[in-house]
């Protein structure tokens, strides 16, 4: 059926074409493609084995985009193939097809669109649908949406459909039903008295309900569950607050052992930003908040609400080791971020300046008690717990102190340097029971030598200090490119200094390598590029939603184009 | 303007106010099937391991549609994969099997993560494995089913000699096409060993004295059965006898051990009838 679709939207993109060279001339399409191929060999040393492999010697991601637009009408699709998903990528992603397909009419008083789509309201906290393909994420929902705006400033949206499940088609009661309002207001616009005001005030409030047919024995199952949420954003000066409050009513699942407590969400930030100095403070408290569209489910699938990490997000190898995951359950966290630039001309800051960015964010359990005297807390099919709302618990999920130095050194030279301190619960975060909090020192430098107009060098160094888990790191990678279309990589990761350590009961996990080496080639909008060699275990985290990485070995390649 | 706030604020709440359910107590409830003969049990196979932090959880949800519906529900724990590997001096249970690590590869069960549990091997768009969460609502959707064959499983075990009969017979209540197999299994109960868990309602992160139920100890007859018709499939009434002899390992302990017995369609491994039966009373 899908196939059909998808030829009449050829032959109908294609009649324009034919027929309508005024039509034709105002149009436009656009589009992108991504090929990830992996290719798998053994390599005992990493415990690659043949029948880890089990003879799927190459796994394959692939997507295409096209969206074709005429005036106000736009309509799009999306191919997307896993055969079979590469290594990490959850197995029910295997099979290809059009997953994604909408048209839209889109006008300043109304936007319709039908088919597939993607939406957010407000921080997200109680619905937020999108696509993450580094995570092989996707919570699409299918169905209509409406944006109306009957006035300036004010924004009304409604949505009405279904969530992608992998490739498992919607059927009666196979999953819930979400049905969506939002609304807000920009008091700047739609007030004329406020227009030229320096207090700007942006208001919100939204509601989700889903449906989901209650067709389970053990226990009385709302079929109905509403979240609410309401937020306002205020700006004077230099200065902006948001914050949002969202509400849950009794949703019992499979992620919160079905216990019948209402959620709550607060997300706030307050921040100031000028010349050369930014400050942010952002505060979260999140309690029972797994909001999904099939309660029997848990991992990543399905979810309508989503829960903003507030942590520095790290792009190194070593600082990215160990990412924050979410917790939808329950947890209270801020983070405080400060960013300045030294001037140029002064004693720190010489020259050109240097860049100074100190970030400290702390993640905390919440405080749960007992709901009565004679219920444990989670006990399934009660109240769960009560939880106070201004309370913390002792329990330390993550906390990450981090300093960074960006220094412009020379006409050709610069150099990035950072600190981190870590500490990170992994048995709660990533689920090994038995293992110690990771207690972390991680440092390294980035150094940029521009040889020429066309030429660069860039060099890193990381070192992780640790007694837990696998022990030490350090990694290594030089990387030359002639700009705009060509780059070179040779990196590798060392673990060592795991021989004393005991990994519960896992045998002792012998120092190792993961050497790679990489090429890529890009041209116009079109980018190629081949890896070979190591990939280290490990977990990839994306807005706070994880995925695990196992380890490989291999070639992999990459192709993206876009038009 | 106003007119159309006012009326988007009154459609708002009315939407709202009619699409919230708010439960009261008791949120569980009670009472299951009829045990009557004549309508399909339930196998439920759970996929578990010692390692697995949220298997003794899924174990209970398994526990409580047993609870619900009692003997219509037959329970089986799988041991498979990295989370069953032993480990002395923690882990000394090695509780895995020949079949159930094929069946774990077949069905795809350790690629996906433990725990997960597979109901009467019925599969949509090819995936046989749910999530706990989705048990008991699976089980709820084809307990009430009518039965196709009706099993009758006789067992007889002599204590000195440790020597265990089974017999077999199905019957066919209605005609059926297609090939069809029958799978015979020993299962052990109460097996005490170190796990792992995350649920403190059940106990702390490392339970020492963990009780397994309903472990899966190995197959009588093969990983994938034998086959009882061929592919003409049998007409109403037909009766297919199977016997098999055994002595049972001298580890296990006879009166936690039964017999489970199973009639599946070779195409597609749906099972259409399943039985328990303790080989001590």
């Amino acid at each position: 059926m899908k196939q059909l679709y998808f030829l009449v939207f050829v032959l109908v993109l294609s009649s324009f074409n034919v027929f309508g060279q005024g039509i034709s001339d105002q149009s436009r399409i656009n589009g992108s493609f991504q090929i990830d191929g992996q290719f798998y060999r053994p390599d005992d040393a990493i415990g690659i084995t043949d029948s880890v492999i089990a003879g799927r010697k190459v796994g394959l991601n692939g997507f295409g985009n096209i969206t074709y637009t005429l005036g106000s009408f736009t309509a799009g699709l999306r191919y997307e193939a896993y055969l079979s998903p590469i290594s990490g990528f959850d197995p029910a992603q295997e099979g290809n097809g059009f997953p994604f397909m909408y048209v839209a009419y889109n006008s300043e008083l109304i936007s319709v669109t039908a088919g597939n789509f993607y939406e957010q309201f407000g921080n997200g906290l109680i619905l937020r649908s999108y696509e993450e393909w580094t995570l092989g994420y996707d919570n699409a929902l299918s169905g209509i949406k409406v944006v109306y705006r009957p006035y300036k400033g004010i924004s009304l949206k409604g949505i009405y459909g279904s969530q992608r499940y992998y490739w498992e088609k919607f059927e009666r009661n196979s999953r819930g039903i979400v049905r969506g309002l939002d609304a807000e207001i920009d008091l700047n616009e739609t007030v004329n008295s406020l227009s030229g005001s320096n207090l700007r005030v942006i208001v919100g409030a939204s509601a989700v309900s889903k449906y989901q047919r209650d067709g389970d024995p053990l226990y009385h199952l709302p079929e109905n569950v509403g979240a609410f949420a309401g937020r306002i954003n205020l700006g004077a000066g230099k200065f902006n607050f948001m914050t949002e409050y969202a509400h849950k009513i009794n949703d019992p699942s499979a992620m919160n052992n079905f216990i019948y407590k209402n959620g709550h969400a607060m997300l706030s930030s307050l921040s100031y930003s000028q010349k050369g100095l930014g400050v942010v403070l952002q505060l979260k408290r999140v309690d029972n908040m797994s909001f999904k569209s099939d309660r029997g489910v848990s991992g990543n699938v399905l979810d309508i609400g989503f829960v903003p990490p507030i942590n520095r997000t790290h792009s190194y190898s070593l600082t990215a080791r160990y990412p924050y995951a979410t917790q939808p359950n329950g947890e209270m966290g801020f983070q405080l971020q400060v960013n300045y630039k030294i001037p140029k001309g002064s004693l720190l800051g010489g020259k050109y300046g240097t860049g100074i960015a100190v970030n400290f964010s702390q993640v905390n359990d919440i405080e749960r008690n007992p709901a009565n005297d004679t219920t444990p807390v989670y006990k399934s099919g009660t109240m769960g717990y009560k939880s106070d709302f201004i309370k913390v618990s002792d329990h330390v999920f993550f906390r990450d102190f981090n300093i960074e130095l960006d220094k412009k050194l020379s006409n050709s030279w610069k150099a990035v340097f950072q600190y981190m301190n870590q500490y990170f619960d992994i048995e709660t975060l990533q689920g090994k029971t038995n293992y110690e909090p990771i207690k972390a020192h991680i440092a390294l430098a980035d150094v940029t030598w521009r040889m020429s107009s066309m030429r660069s060098l860039r060099m890193e160094l990381q070192g992780m200090w640790t007694q837990q888990d696998k022990g030490n790191w350090t990694a290594a990678m030089v990387e030359f490119a002639i700009s705009p279309r060509w780059f070179f990589a040779i990196a590798d990761q060392y673990n060592f200094g795991n021989e004393k350590i005991s990994l519960g009961n896992e045998k002792i996990i012998k120092p190792n390598h993961y050497y790679t080496g990489s090429f890529g080639y890009t041209r116009e909008a079109t980018r190629l590029a081949f890896t070979f060699g190591r990939q280290a275990e490990g977990v990839i985290c994306v807005g706070g939603v994880c995925r695990q990485v196992p380890a490989s070995s291999g070639l992999s390649i990459s192709l993206t184009t876009n038009f | 303007m106003r007119r159309f706030l006012q009326l988007s604020v009154v459609l708002f709440a009315l939407s709202w106010i009619s699409s919230c359910d708010k439960i009261e107590p008791p949120y569980i409830q009670s009472g299951g099937g009829t045990g009557d003969n004549l309508t399909r049990k339930v196998l439920l196979e759970d996929y578990t391991g010692q390692r697995c932090v949220n298997c003794p959880a899924a174990a209970k949800v398994a526990h409580d549609i047993q609870e619900l519906y009692g003997p219509k529900v037959v329970l089986m724990g799988i041991h498979t994969g990295f989370f069953a590997l032993p480990g002395p001096p923690v882990f000394m249970l090695d509780l895995r099997t020949e079949a159930g690590e094929a069946w774990d590869n077949h069905f795809g069960i350790s690629t996906a993560g433990h725990p997960k549990g597979i109901i009467n091997r019925t599969s949509k768009g090819g995936v046989y494995f749910l999530s706990p969460g989705e048990w008991s609502t699976a089980t709820a959707a084809i307990i009430d089913d009518k039965a196709d064959i009706k099993i009758n499983l006789l067992t007889d075990y002599d204590e000195n000699s440790r020597q265990l009969n089974i017999s077999v017979s199905s019957t066919f209540l209605r005609t059926l096409g297609g090939a069809y197999t029958v799978q015979v299994c020993l299962v052990e109960d109460s097996l005490v060993g170190t796990q792992f868990n995350n649920d403190a309602t059940i106990g702390p992160a490392v339970i020492e004295n963990y009780v397994h139920r309903h472990v899966l100890r190995g197959t009588v007859n093969g990983i994938w059965g034998e086959s009882l018709t061929d592919e003409s499939g049998a007409v109403v009434g037909t009766i297919v006898d199977k016997t098999y002899e055994m002595n049972l390992n001298a580890d296990w302990k006879a009166q936690h051990v039964s017999v489970v017995a199973w009639v599946q369609r070779a195409s597609n491994l749906e099972l259409l009838q399943v039985e328990e039966v303790h080989i001590l009373p």
